[in-house]
């Protein structure tokens, strides 16, 4: 047992920091995703400079909680831990369950979806006309992938793609908790009400508090499944981080006040887009069934 | 103690809730309010409203009321709240700014004012907040200086919501710069089409309600949009604030999207989901419950009773009510719920406007447990 990364984590997440500031740092990603647009030019970036194939799931998984962290709208990460080696999609890759809405997250930009059909996994190549593209309410560009173009595609798998879809998203609403915990400690220290920071009232500090159990929670829970690829403890930190993130999307922006929901403090992307992270996970019952199925 | 309506209270339910029914286009039932707050339906609906003794029949016939019982007020707030809020921005009129006027404004005041505001004929915007004073409202640093028999504002308010389409501002403002906290700010009725008063929207993933920034820059208004007496407003904003915290009763609202989420559940086949139905019976629950206290607010106002600790318990259970739908609309619609104008996303977006607007739900909490904890420092 080592909680402490490897050197080639380390050097992996200071190659992630490092394309991140090359592509104008936080300042340009935090425009990109407040503008509800997918952020081609980092995804590319990353590709060309880190070979993902080389990763093991675990390496994946903290890439990708590294890169909620920033906000950043890519799917580079994300996508590797769904598909594996061997079918990896340029652009964002777009996974959705035929039993379901079709609506999903960075649709609009998509060139690829990864369909759930019952136990079936197919890859389909996506043309304009499969997505429709809708106003979103939850941090990212959303769309809606057609039912024809959902019947499509090629088989690349079974039902264990969706548990390694659950650990992506349970890895992703890690990062964004983790985020939202250190912004939101940072503020309260500043920001001053009744002549002194909110961070000295006891009533937002232990909410703080708790709320740091929780992410540390997923950011572990999902970080111990990938490396023993536990199918299992995918689902189970997915059901943790999806009951987690319906929590503390709301919980946050009552910690902000009115600034939780304006654009220009750099808090609300990540809040919202806990709540998407949360919608697409799916409900608690569906969640809990998902664990109970091993 | 007994707890059923009066009969001319009944039916004036009755009656009102046949006019929505008329008036209100379908879509409405998927609006939350504020969503569409300064519309021309909203203010033609508020006019016709207005023409039939319906949209202050609990103020006094002078000022354009019927004189009935005050529990018309909470009685119009069920019916229009839960019908999408069709009187746009102007509920706020009713809520608390004609009750503010009413009792602190001058007999012009009063004349002008409250026979617009009875007339469905006004927009008003509320300028309290600034950066620097949220939660703790009596920090305001937006100044007016008396010169001659004008005052010259100069300040930011922030959060402001409705200000694009408000004829007038009820602002609150600093005019004894040496005085501590609430003392020494008074209250003026601003027309928003005054020189140097701006405003610009903010950029917010509020989406189905906007809120503003509001700047005024050397703007001059008579002495005579003074509420009140001068450095004397708190008093009145406090009336106010009570007024406005229950003046929403957003469990109504949060009870019919319950009910339509239940059929929509039974229709889809999800009843038997694991856990639904016991949260639907908590959602239910914790709208009726706060019902009940709001009840209890309007009863004590009814008495002139001091109303701070019902007032505060009812407004905690009004946004827990919220919250819970909230939690069990994401949950029951889930991916869905990724587009904007949908039921989940919009009921997600009302209750967390529940916990600020209007004040944050911790001052609520504050008052609660001073009253029975005592002041805690
Ligand atoms: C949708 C919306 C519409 C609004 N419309 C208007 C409007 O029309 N006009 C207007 O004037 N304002 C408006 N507001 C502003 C609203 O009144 C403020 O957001 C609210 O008063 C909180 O202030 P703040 O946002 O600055 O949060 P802050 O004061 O920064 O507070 C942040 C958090 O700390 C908590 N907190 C602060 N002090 C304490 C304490 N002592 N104990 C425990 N907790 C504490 C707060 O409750 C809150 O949860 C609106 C806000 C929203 C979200």
């Amino acid at each position: 047992m080592d909680f402490s990364p490897t050197e080639g984590q380390a050097t992996l997440l200071a190659s992630i920091d490092a394309v991140v500031e090359s592509r104008g740092g936080r300042e340009r990603v935090a425009r990109v995703a407040t503008s509800l647009a997918y952020d081609g030019e980092l995804d590319a970036q990353l590709r060309s400079t880190i070979d993902i194939d080389s990763l093991s799931l675990l390496d994946r998984v903290l890439a990708s909680d590294r890169l909620a962290q920033a906000g950043a709208a890519t799917t580079w990460a994300s996508r590797s831990i769904v598909l594996g080696n061997g079918n990896s999609v340029e652009g964002p890759l777009v996974v959705v369950d035929r039993a379901r809405s079709g609506l999903t997250r960075y649709a609009p930009f998509a060139t690829a979806a990864l369909v759930f059909d019952g136990d079936e996994s197919r890859l389909v190549q996506l043309e304009p006309v499969d997505v429709e593209e809708v106003p979103s309410g939850a941090g990212y560009p959303v769309g809606r992938i057609t039912d024809a173009a959902m019947a499509g595609g090629q088989v690349v798998g079974g039902a264990e793609l969706r548990n390694r879809w659950m650990l992506a998203l349970a890895t992703e609403a890690g990062g964004l908790a983790a985020a939202a915990v250190t912004l939101t400690s940072n503020h309260l220290q500043r920001r001053k009400q009744f002549g002194k920071p909110l961070a000295q009232f006891q009533a937002l500090r232990h909410r703080v508090a708790n709320h740091a159990v929780s992410a540390e929670s997923i950011r572990w829970m999902v970080r111990f499944a990938a490396d023993h690829e536990d199918e299992r403890a995918m689902a189970l930190a997915a059901a943790y981080a999806g009951s987690t993130a319906a929590e503390l999307s709301p919980e946050f922006v009552q910690l902000w006040g009115a600034r939780g929901l304006a654009h220009e403090f750099g808090v609300s992307t990540y809040l919202m887009r806990l709540e998407g992270i949360r919608l697409e996970l799916g409900s608690r019952d569906r969640l809990a069934e998902a664990v109970l199925t091993f | 103690m007994e707890f059923s309506w009066s009969v001319a209270d009944q039916k004036f339910r009755e009656e009102l809730h046949d006019v929505i029914v008329d008036a209100i286009p379908e879509h409405w039932a998927n609006l939350i309010p504020g969503e569409e707050a300064t519309s021309s339906f909203t203010m033609d609906f508020s006019r016709m409203l207005a023409s039939k003794g319906l949209l202050t029949p609990h103020w006094p016939v002078e000022y354009g009321g019927r004189d009935a019982s005050g529990w018309q007020f909470i009685i119009l707030g069920e019916e229009l709240w839960s019908a999408g809020e069709p009187r746009g921005s102007q509920y706020m009129n009713v809520n608390w700014v004609g009750p503010a006027i009413m009792h602190a404004g001058t007999d012009e005041q009063k004349a002008y004012h409250l026979k617009r505001i009875s007339d469905g004929d006004v927009l008003w915007c509320q300028g309290f907040s600034e950066l620097g004073a949220g939660t703790d409202l009596a920090s305001i640093q937006t100044t007016a200086v008396r010169d001659g028999d004008h005052y010259v504002i100069n300040g930011e308010k922030v959060w402001t919501s409705y200000a694009q389409g408000a004829e007038f501002c009820f602002l609150l403002a600093r005019t004894d710069p040496s005085a501590e906290r609430g003392s020494g700010v008074s209250i003026f009725l601003v027309p928003t089409a005054t020189p140097g008063f701006t405003i610009v929207p903010f950029e917010s993933d509020l989406d189905i309600h906007e809120f503003n920034r509001m700047t005024f820059d050397n703007v001059r208004v008579p002495a005579s949009t003074m509420l009140g007496e001068e450095n004397n407003g708190w008093k009145v904003i406090k009336r106010a604030l009570s007024h406005e915290r229950i003046g929403g009763p957003r469990y109504e609202r949060a009870l019919a999207v319950t009910r339509r989420m239940a059929d929509t559940a039974k229709k889809r086949g999800w009843w038997e989901r694991d856990g639904l139905r016991t949260r639907f019976v908590a959602a239910e629950a914790a709208c009726e419950a706060a019902r009940v206290l709001v009840y209890q607010a309007i009863d004590a106002r009814e008495k002139g009773l001091q109303e701070n600790l019902v007032v505060s318990l009812a407004r905690v259970a009004i946004v827990r009510s919220e919250r819970l739908v909230a939690d069990l609309a994401l949950d029951l619609f889930e991916d869905e719920s990724l587009y904007r104008f949908s039921t989940g996303n919009g009921q997600f977006k009302t209750s967390m406007i529940a916990g600020l607007g209007g004040g944050s739900v911790e001052v609520q909490l504050n008052t609660i447990a001073r009253a029975l904890l005592g002041p805690g420092r």
